[in-house]
């Protein structure tokens, strides 16, 4: 029962008992104000019908109440009692909801806890098998990009949380969450690398630019836009191929895991995104003009995540996986199949962006003319 | 993808790993033993497939879901509610409740078969016929949401490792495929 709805005789007992208490404790010394009763007291949220206690279900009333901006500098938790003495802990930069909420953010947490696997006994790495030579080594340097890049994914989320108010707690919360589904990410694929006989190849430079790039952020809402729409959301249609250049289950299992848990963090972005576009719409044109950079970059491929962009390590390596080997016929043949991904790549990263608020730029000629003819197709 | 696989050999040399399998596939519940054959698409199929996911730790182990899937099949649309790790509310809708759907699931009546006849044949769905590949390599996705809510219908996604077991369960019925063509 709400706290506002308790009967009148219930509340007033237990003001009464509060004041009974100060009263006790003046007597004696005691300070006892920290007792003072909550607006939740007497309310016994219930569970979702078989999903267990989640936090929409017991966030209610002020501990509901994320601030429009926040002033919570000491690590105060949301909807508890400030202290007038307590130490400045935190110079949060990001306090203002617009620049980090989203109206799923706790679904989202919930889901990633809910939804966790382990790289060492989820996978069932005994149905690894030898494989031919340019295979395995093709395997070998998708995994040595996939690595690299998962590090990337997994390194530039982690300052933001430091950076976020403690009354935004549940996207802060899931970035949380987002960092150790790439750390499991970045493992697993190290064990591919070296489980099957062969090892890391060779580092693929354009991932660290990306990475670089989308560090240098120097707003939440444009690194999450770099990362969360552009990055992630190509990263997960690479995740999406896997099944098609699996070899064995173990390959099978850890791309759809992956995609999996991508696929939560692009809906983070387009979330984040999308009230954003509502919140503050005064923001609108410089989000375009990050949009407008992330399309330069999606055009060129300088992240490694085209998958149909020819002369990088990691491509030639998809198309040889795709393919079923490394001679003039089967690369050609996993080529258009890349291509054929591209194109589905660039249809969903045109439906995130109008889902986030943003599908104007499609229709007013803003939009990279390059997109489109991918979208055309 | 057209060519051949190549030919796996004899395992290499491999590091040690602690490794559990997949769950093995429990033998299919009483409700779906020895009944009349089930008929695709059909509430009492998706019933099957349901009891047998409640029953799958495997299918368990991906963890919570929560979204209503309508699955078209020529001229049928059925709504299954994925409602954390039950299934429930199985049932024929109309076009109206498909909007409701978070997401719906679209097949040609040929490619359900073919990836039914897949599962069936080789216990689960290989690499053509996943639903994820049939999303990507078909002209257009096999998913949407009707009202174009790109959240729910990345769910698909999301939710992807649970639903694909959901399907891969269909070896262990004994069902006919029947797609009426959409009327």
């Amino acid at each position: 029962m709400a706290p506002d709805l308790l009967p009148d005789a219930a509340r007033d007992a237990r003001v009464e008992t509060y004041a009974h208490l100060l009263e006790y404790g003046r007597e004696r010394g005691y300070k006892l104000d920290w007792l003072t009763p909550r607006e939740t007291f007497g309310t016994h949220p219930e569970a979702s019908a078989g999903g267990g206690l989640l936090l929409q279900d017991i966030d209610r009333g002020v501990f509901a109440d994320a601030p429009d901006w926040s002033d919570n500098l000491t690590g105060r938790p949301r909807g508890s009692l400030a202290r007038a003495n307590a130490p400045k802990v935190g110079n949060y930069s990001v306090r203002t909801k617009g620049d980090i909420w989203l109206r799923n953010a706790a679904q989202l947490y919930e889901e990633a806890v809910q939804r966790q696997w382990s790289s060492a006994v989820d996978i069932p790495w005994d149905t690894l098998e030898e494989l031919p030579d340019e295979i395995e080594r093709a395997e070998c340097q998708l995994a040595t990009f996939l690595t690299e890049v998962e590090f990337v994914a997994g390194d530039v989320p982690g300052k933001w949380i430091a950076e976020t108010t403690p009354d935004y707690y549940e996207p802060r919360m899931f970035l949380i969450s987002q960092i150790m589904d790439e750390a499991r990410h970045l493992d697993v694929f190290r064990k591919r690398a070296l489980a099957n006989g062969g090892g890391l190849l060779m580092q693929t430079s354009n991932a660290a630019l990306a990475g670089a790039a989308i560090d240098s952020a120097r707003d939440f809402t444009e690194m999450s836009a770099r990362l969360h729409i552009s990055g992630e959301g190509l990263v997960l249609s690479i995740f999406r191929m896997g099944e098609r250049m699996s070899y064995n289950e173990a390959e099978k299992a850890i791309y759809r895991l992956a995609a999996s848990d991508e696929s939560r963090h692009v809906a983070f972005g387009v979330m984040h995104l999308q009230y954003l576009s509502q919140a503050q719409p005064e923001r609108r044109e410089e989000i375009h003009s990050y949009l407008d950079e992330i399309e330069l970059g999606l055009v060129i491929g300088a992240g490694g995540q085209n998958p149909a962009t020819r002369g990088t390590p990691s491509n030639a390596a998809l198309a040889i996986l795709l393919g079923g080997g490394a001679d003039s016929a089967a690369i050609e043949e996993g080529a258009q199949i890349a291509l054929a991904v591209r194109q589905r790549q660039v249809k969903e990263y045109v439906q995130r962006v109008k889902v986030a608020g943003f599908g104007d730029r499609f229709e007013n000629g803003r939009a990279n003319a390059a997109l489109a003819q991918y979208v055309a197709a | 993808m057209a060519t051949t696989r190549p030919t796996k050999s004899t395992a290499a040399a491999k590091p040690a790993t602690a490794t559990r399998k997949p769950a093995a596939r429990k033998a299919a519940p009483a409700a779906t033993r020895g009944a009349k054959k089930l008929v695709f698409p059909s509430v009492e199929w998706f019933a099957g497939l349901a009891a047998l996911a409640k029953a799958d730790e495997a299918y368990r182990k991906f963890g919570r879901l929560n979204a209503t899937v309508v699955f078209v099949a020529g001229a049928s649309a059925i709504e299954v509610t994925f409602d954390v790790l039950d299934i429930h509310s199985i049932r024929k809708v109309n076009e109206n409740h498909m909007r409701d759907a978070d997401f719906v699931v679209e097949l040609a009546p040929e490619l359900w078969t073919a990836m039914l006849d897949d599962i069936k044949k080789h216990g689960h769905a290989t690499q053509e016929w996943t639903l994820n590949t049939l999303d990507l390599r078909l002209d257009e996705p096999i998913h949407a949401n009707l009202l174009d809510d790109g959240f729910k219908a990345d769910m698909f996604f999301r939710y992807n490792p649970s639903l694909q077991r959901f399907f891969d369960n269909a070896a262990q019925l004994d069902f006919t495929v029947k797609v009426a063509a959409t009327a």
